[in-house]
């Protein structure tokens, strides 16, 4: 997969046609595919871009373990810190995650969750429910995005 | 790519205002940010327009040095990867007015008294709805 051209194809057509469905791109992805997309949009788009693709393709972002963001991560070698601020962002305005394990794990030290508004807090903010709301994303798909936890790995 | 195009800043007043240029951060700075597009406005009547209509959308914001209003996605492909810049964050325009304004910009990390001083301008400006919404962000 060229991940340069196929980042550039899905950003379009979320900026320029945000309702339209991503299943179709989605289901031929492979995890691998996903996690290189999700590192070259964080880092080389990042922002609010960022954060509209992460929403579209939350059904396969909610099922990255915690050592594949770490990956993710890894991967980001033109602008980790804006890629990872990106992510971290997404987390604080569009989940309820505030677990400063998942920082710890994710090897950032120098932030906590502590200082994140409440999730609640973010419900009445203009911005954030319109971009869901042209986003084209249901009731039920806004929730499970909220609720997601991150999936730490046991070791056996 | 398209070059970003804005408001000029003799139409605007308040430069003031602002208590401090903001500075990209060094690990940024030089790298280009892929973006999409700038958004056309004009400014008319205090509001603005785009397309000959009242504004309506959400994106991000810069303001040059030079005082240019620039709106659009991606602060440093709106500043053309500016060093400097006034001012810069997140905005919603409804009916020509901006009716929510932030701090939230990865590049130029803008902290709540620039924001302040963002809403002061732009209040200044009669560009801001009476009940405009300013939100700081963390990050």
């Amino acid at each position: 997969m060229n991940i340069e051209k196929k980042s550039t194809e899905i950003i379009e057509q979320i900026l320029h046609q945000p309702a339209e469905p991503v299943a179709n791109i989605e289901s031929k992805l492979s995890k691998v595919q996903f996690v290189e997309l999700c590192s070259y949009i964080l880092q080389y788009y990042g922002g609010r871009t960022g954060h509209e693709f992460l929403l579209k393709f939350h059904r396969s972002f909610i099922k990255l373990t915690v050592s594949e963001l770490r990956e993710m991560i890894n991967e980001m070698t033109y602008k980790k810190e804006f890629g990872v601020h990106t992510l971290l962002g997404f987390y604080v305005q569009y989940t309820y995650v505030r677990d400063d394990e998942l920082l710890h794990s994710l090897g950032v030290t120098d932030k906590s969750f502590s200082t994140a508004p409440k999730p609640d807090a973010l419900t009445d903010n203009i911005l954030l429910n319109r971009t869901l709301k042209k986003l084209a994303l249901s009731d039920e798909e806004i929730d499970t995005i909220r609720c997601m936890k991150p999936i730490f790995e046991v070791v056996v | 790519m398209m070059t970003p195009s804005g408001i000029s800043g003799e139409l605007l007043t308040g430069f003031e205002l602002f208590r401090r240029q903001l500075r990209v951060a060094d690990m940024y700075r030089g790298n280009p940010q892929r973006q999409a597009y700038s958004t056309a406005c004009t400014m008319r009547e205090n509001r603005l327009w785009v397309d000959n209509q009242p504004a309506d959308f959400d994106g991000d914001y810069v303001i040059l040095i030079n005082g240019e209003l620039r709106f659009g996605r991606g602060h440093y492909f709106l500043s053309e990867m500016a060093e400097f810049v006034l001012s810069a964050g997140g905005v919603t325009v409804i009916d020509g007015k901006i009716v929510y304004l932030d701090n939230e910009s990865g590049h130029y990390r803008p902290d709540i008294e620039d924001l302040k001083d963002a809403s002061a301008f732009f209040i200044q400006n009669q560009l801001a709805a009476d009940d405009l919404m300013v939100c700081e962000v963390v990050f």
